[in-house]
């Protein structure tokens, strides 16, 4: 009897040896998957990381050139687009300035587009905008400034339109708006087949030697939010031909000596002030906007990091919560994925992190770190 | 002469001495069209912006060194150059030439400087004065990585170019890699009004 049982029993090992699923030693390749609206792109180095914030994981990468600030997600189609420049020797040799198109799904190079004009290398997810889903616009500062049009419906360099005293690229029906030196937003507009069909300009309505807007804007339901760096937040938007720039409202409003309702004075916090490379971020459907802050200094924190992110309601304009970077971390970028129930992103000194954004409570870290953060939708 | 009409009758030599090399740059990494769209663009800009604070190196071939010409040959100086605190570093951000084998204003070996670049003023402690400052890339290696400084003083937004220190400014260069940055002393802040 027990001859059997261990007769069976060995039968039942050798069996299950047999039936073993080994690795194979050369591995197999994984494709990315459909990306939802809670994934985004981090930009570490010379590499653009795919992230689904819901799951906490690195779904992927994308291999960019040192001189890639970053990229331009055209999902619905499954393409990222980007633009990089290479050198024959990596930093030196003949030169190659190209957009380069990326198949999300299997995060590979499905085609590049040579570019004429020299890019501008290092800066934030303005440097390059997808207008209309039919042009792609790129910044160039040579240091004369421009911006290079990209037909991407047959993937051909179309022009370069010269844009002095202007910066970045931001998408607007069929054309794009970009803060000037003089104090104004100036919108183009493109005909067809990409060609500048009219260009107009808003009233100067700030200082660039007194309270210059950042560089860096974030899209609203209707056009763009640009905020100054003493925390000025104003809406261009477009009525006809004119550009339109909305009343400004502090983030920092005068409350000094003041009480609230209850008679209890308010703390001081005139001295923070919005700072950081990705200092804000704006939820239009869920009318949130995130500041990144920071304590003390003047306006040449204006990009330095913070230690703290404050939330707003963008409808009272009131602060709603303040998150304090633990110990000595620091924030650098801030984001809020799309849609009525957004998540907040930060980007810190020890990695990501991920907020509830209307309580501001912290969910989870995701082991990835970077700079800018884009939404892929 | 005053200081501020020495400094742009220096201006004025060194644009000569050196737009050569900057034009030959464009001409060769552009198309004929895109190279003569960008010398519009350039003489646009420079009806803009008459007294854009934009200052070329000085070329290495008969030109007097600038701190004789702009009046500030003898400056007193105080403090560690190879330290972000040192008193040139006022709108620095990049990584110190002095830590890299270079100095205030000469590039390390084996990289090439800017022929254009952003500017600050800056307080000099040992004599009390105040002097405009050129803050030249030094481009054509991988970066240097030593005493990395950041103070931006003064720093503006890219649409501001020749104040903003987030731009690449590795202009007139044969390559964009950003090696180290040096800080020049090109004339007394405090008589030229250029800030």
């Amino acid at each position: 009897m027990l001859q059997r049982k261990l007769l069976v029993l060995g039968l039942l090992m050798s069996s299950g040896a047999a039936n073993a699923q080994w690795d194979s030693i050369v591995g197999s390749v994984t494709s990315i998957g459909e990306p939802t609206e809670r994934w985004v792109s981090i930009r570490g180095g010379n590499t653009a990381y795919l992230v689904d914030v819901d799951e906490g994981e690195v779904k992927g990468t994308l291999p960019l050139s040192r001189f890639s600030p970053a990229i331009s997600s055209h999902a619905s189609a499954g393409k990222i687009y980007t633009y990089g420049s290479f050198y024959k020797r990596d930093v030196y040799g003949d030169l190659e300035n190209v957009v380069i198109t990326f198949d999300i799904e299997s995060a590979t190079p499905t085609g590049e587009i040579p570019l004429p004009v020299l890019p501008a290398g290092i800066g934030h997810s303005g440097m390059i905008g997808l207008i209309d889903e039919s042009f792609l616009g790129i910044w160039n500062i040579t240091p004369a400034m421009s911006v290079s049009l990209v037909d991407i419906r047959n993937d051909q360099f179309v022009r370069e339109i010269a844009t002095p005293g202007c910066a970045a690229v931001y998408p607007l029906g069929r054309g794009f708006m970009m803060p000037c030196g003089d104090g104004t937003i100036q919108y183009i507009a493109l005909g067809p087949n990409g060609e500048e069909a009219s260009r107009s300009r808003s009233p100067a309505f700030f200082d660039v030697m007194e309270d210059p807007v950042y560089d860096y804007a974030v899209p609203t339901a209707n056009g763009w939010m640009f905020v100054s760096l003493e925390g000025l937040v104003y809406e261009a938007t477009m009525n006809g031909s004119d550009v339109v720039i909305s009343e400004g409202w502090t983030i920092n409003p005068e409350s000094n000596g003041t009480a609230d309702l209850n008679g209890v004075e308010r703390v001081n916090d005139d001295n923070w002030r919005i700072s950081g490379r990705q200092p804000f971020a704006y939820s239009p459907q869920a009318n949130l906007m995130m500041t990144v802050m920071h304590d003390g200094g003047g306006q040449e924190m204006f990009e330095k990091p913070g230690t703290e992110v404050w939330g707003f309601s963008t409808i009272t304009k009131n602060r709603g919560y303040r998150i304090k970077m633990e110990g000595d971390q620091t924030v650098t970028s801030v984001q809020l994925t799309p849609g009525d129930d957004p998540l907040l992103l930060l980007m810190t000194s020890s990695g990501l992190q991920v907020h509830d954004a209307s309580t501001g409570r912290k969910i989870k870290d995701i082991n990835v770190s970077g700079g800018l953060i884009q939404n892929l939708f | 002469m005053s200081d501020r009409e020495q400094l742009i009758q220096q201006l004025l030599k060194d644009l000569d001495a050196r737009t050569t090399g900057a034009i030959r740059f464009l001409a060769g990494h552009t198309s004929r069209r895109s190279f003569l769209g960008k010398v519009g663009m350039f003489m646009a800009g420079m009806g803009a912006f008459p007294l854009l604070p934009v200052l070329r190196e000085a070329n290495a071939q008969g030109v007097t060194p600038r701190t004789a010409v702009n009046g500030v040959a003898d400056i007193v100086e105080m403090g560690d150059p190879q330290e972000c605190e040192y008193w040139r570093y006022c709108g620095m951000s990049g990584t110190l030439c002095t830590c890299c084998g270079g100095s205030n204003t000469q590039c390390p070996a084996g990289s090439q400087t800017a022929t254009v670049a952003w500017v600050g003023t800056c307080h000099n402690p040992a004599d009390g004065r105040d002097y405009l400052i050129s803050y030249n890339d030094c481009c054509g290696k991988s970066s240097c990585g030593s005493c990395g400084c950041s103070r931006g003083e003064g720093d503006k937004p890219v649409y501001f170019p020749s104040k903003s220190n987030s731009i690449l400014w590795c202009f007139g260069s044969t390559s964009h890699a950003y090696h180290c940055t040096l800080a020049l002393v090109i004339g007394h802040g405090d008589s030229n009004g250029m800030r």
